[in-house]
């Protein structure tokens, strides 16, 4: 019997697959296709203070090997979150999720970390200073060291849970994002968010996206991440959540090989809505075959 | 909301860069008419969302499901493509549909208000109107059908660019008391455009098709449902690619659409 068990941030987890923001909703949509009792954890939609309608349609664009999206944060507030999407959430997940908190000021990620602190369900808040969609928020706040290190400080002072800090690839050196993370007490680093890019349609001569710019996502990125995740894991000691890119079991051991403690599935959820499942039931065959009794074995055995 | 393999039955031309695709396999969620499937092609990332046109039952345990694409990319190109036997990976049941029970409530109100105002309704002895733009004739196809079957009398507008173009009119025919093809050039039926043909005081519409010809049937008609198109990631409610603005707040297209009710509808 091999052990797909592993602690995150103090937290057990009975595997280390979780789908990623952004792609799962609020956990209970899925539940049409298989129980999400069966995962990790889930990472919810994420949620700002107020419900914002997010950016103008096509939001979507495919890509070869992946998509872009400029959803652009769309969420029904912090408070439909906490009294009426959890809820629904516990009828068909009774673990702990990760609450995706978003801002548009160091102020709103504290007051909505707050929020999600006292909420019984949440496990572990997880900031979003990575979404590559909104003017100010997300990336903008998340690209630089000194970014990262305002907004942890502030949250992690204001917290009791865990604060893992989602940080983006955009940007000169990733392990600057994670060591200022750590720095400033993070908890956890979880990466990567989307890679930003563009296509245009050459009928229209437009970008497709209505934003013109969006967040790649999908195996494309895969190679990326793995990258980002392996070098981050030689600079922090902090555990790392690993994703981008990832769309099978083989995918989810070579990210924890790199240095993850856990995965985040995204993309792949959304073409195949039964990834996550398929993901889990792969890995005990897997490890398996590749000799591993523990999982937690594989965390950064990349590494000489 | 299902996944399930299909196996391709036919998939043939039938109009100018449209086909139809005869699948067979687990259609036991395609009852409703205007739901929509979402298609896996071999080589592209994301599916593609295409109308349920026709489903029946077989003998066997495989029903039928008839969908139609017409080839604007090469994804639909690749589909195109596809020979009888390959197997596909669809998701079923996907998006809310038309309710055909609005029509019928609709004509039965429609006949209260004459019977109170003691005048003749004389259009509400229709019980629906169905207005459909090149591809949009797909969903309509089964909504005639649907609509025959509960005794509804049906009045079919189907406009097109050009003869070329026209699809569903020999299959539609039977199950409409009357049914309107307009063309553009002239080249088919009647010259002009769909709501050149809508009568002054239309009955419930059920309307499927571009953008623009959906604001003029609106702007047309008083009571409704409008099955709207959006580029799509998922398809059953993740993703939030698709949300559109309505009176009722945000709503995603592919879950809770793409049938929108007239009165939800903001332009």
């Amino acid at each position: 019997m091999v052990d797909l068990g592993v602690t995150l941030c103090g937290l057990q987890l009975k595997n280390p697959v979780i789908p990623a923001s952004g792609t799962y909703g609020f956990g209970y949509g899925h539940a049409a296709f298989y129980s999400p009792e069966i995962l990790g954890s889930i990472a919810l939609k994420g949620t700002t203070e107020q419900p914002r309608f997010g950016n103008q349609t096509p939001r979507v664009a495919e890509c070869p090997a992946g998509m872009l999206n400029s959803v652009g944060l769309q969420n029904p507030g912090v408070d439909a979150v906490i009294n009426e999407e959890l809820p629904r959430l516990k009828s068909v997940f009774s673990g702990k999720v990760i609450a995706n908190v978003c801002g548009f000021s160091v102020e709103e990620y504290v007051r909505v970390a707050r929020r999600f602190d006292e909420a019984e369900q949440v496990g572990i808040i997880e900031l979003n200073l990575s979404c590559p969609n909104v003017e100010c928020g997300g990336m903008s706040m998340g690209a630089t060291p000194s970014g990262v290190a305002r907004v942890t400080g502030q949250v992690k002072k204001t917290v009791k849970k865990p604060v893992i800090v989602k940080l983006t690839p955009n940007t000169l050196d990733i392990t600057a994002l994670a060591l200022a993370a750590q720095d400033a007490g993070a908890d956890g680093v979880a990466m990567i968010n989307t890679v930003l890019g563009m296509r245009i349609d050459i009928k229209k001569q437009r970008p497709v996206l209505a934003n013109a710019r969006g967040g790649l996502s999908g195996r494309a990125i895969f190679p990326i991440a793995v990258r980002a995740v392996y070098d981050v894991y030689e600079k922090v000691n902090i555990p790392i959540v690993g994703m981008g890119g990832i769309s099978c079991t083989e995918d989810a051991v070579e990210m924890m090989l790199a240095g993850a403690t856990a995965v985040q599935v995204g993309a792949e959820n959304l073409r195949d809505p039964f990834a996550c499942k398929k993901i889990i039931d792969g890995l005990p065959p897997l490890l398996a075959s590749l000799g591993v009794q523990s999982i937690t074995s594989l965390i950064g055995a990349a590494h000489s | 909301m299902k996944q399930a393999y299909f196996t391709v039955l036919e998939n043939t031309p039938v109009a100018r860069g449209v086909y139809r695709l005869v699948l067979a396999g687990d259609a036991s969620d395609c009852t409703r008419a205007g739901t929509f499937v979402n298609v896996k092609v071999e080589g592209f990332y994301l599916r593609r969302p295409l109308s349920v046109c026709d489903v029946y039952s077989r003998e066997e345990e495989n029903d039928t499901l008839v969908l139609m694409y017409k080839t604007v990319g090469g994804g639909t190109e690749a589909m195109s493509r596809l020979s009888s036997g390959a197997r596909l990976d669809l998701l079923t049941g996907l998006g809310n549909g038309f309710e055909s029970d609005n029509a019928l409530k609709y004509a039965d109100n429609a006949r209260n208000r004459a019977l109170i105002a003691k005048k003749d309704a004389p259009d509400a002895q229709d019980g629906a109107l169905l207005v459909g733009g090149g591809m949009g004739a797909a969903p309509l196809y089964m909504l005639a059908k649907q609509l025959y079957a509960r005794g509804v009398k049906t009045s079919v507008i189907l406009g097109f660019n050009t003869l070329a173009d026209v699809i569903l009119q020999r299959e539609m025919q039977p199950f409409c008391s009357s049914l309107t093809v307009a063309t553009a050039d002239g080249s088919s039926g009647n010259k002009g455009i769909v709501t050149d043909f809508i009568p002054k005081n239309p009955p419930y519409v059920y309307a499927c098709g571009p953008l623009p010809m959906l604001k003029a049937v609106y702007d047309r008609c008083t009571d409704g449902e409008f099955s709207f198109e959006e580029r799509m990631g998922c398809g059953f409610g993740a993703c939030m690619g698709c949300t559109c603005k309505t009176a009722d707040g945000a709503k995603q297209l592919c879950k809770d659409g793409p049938v929108l009710k007239r009165e939800e509808i903001i332009w």
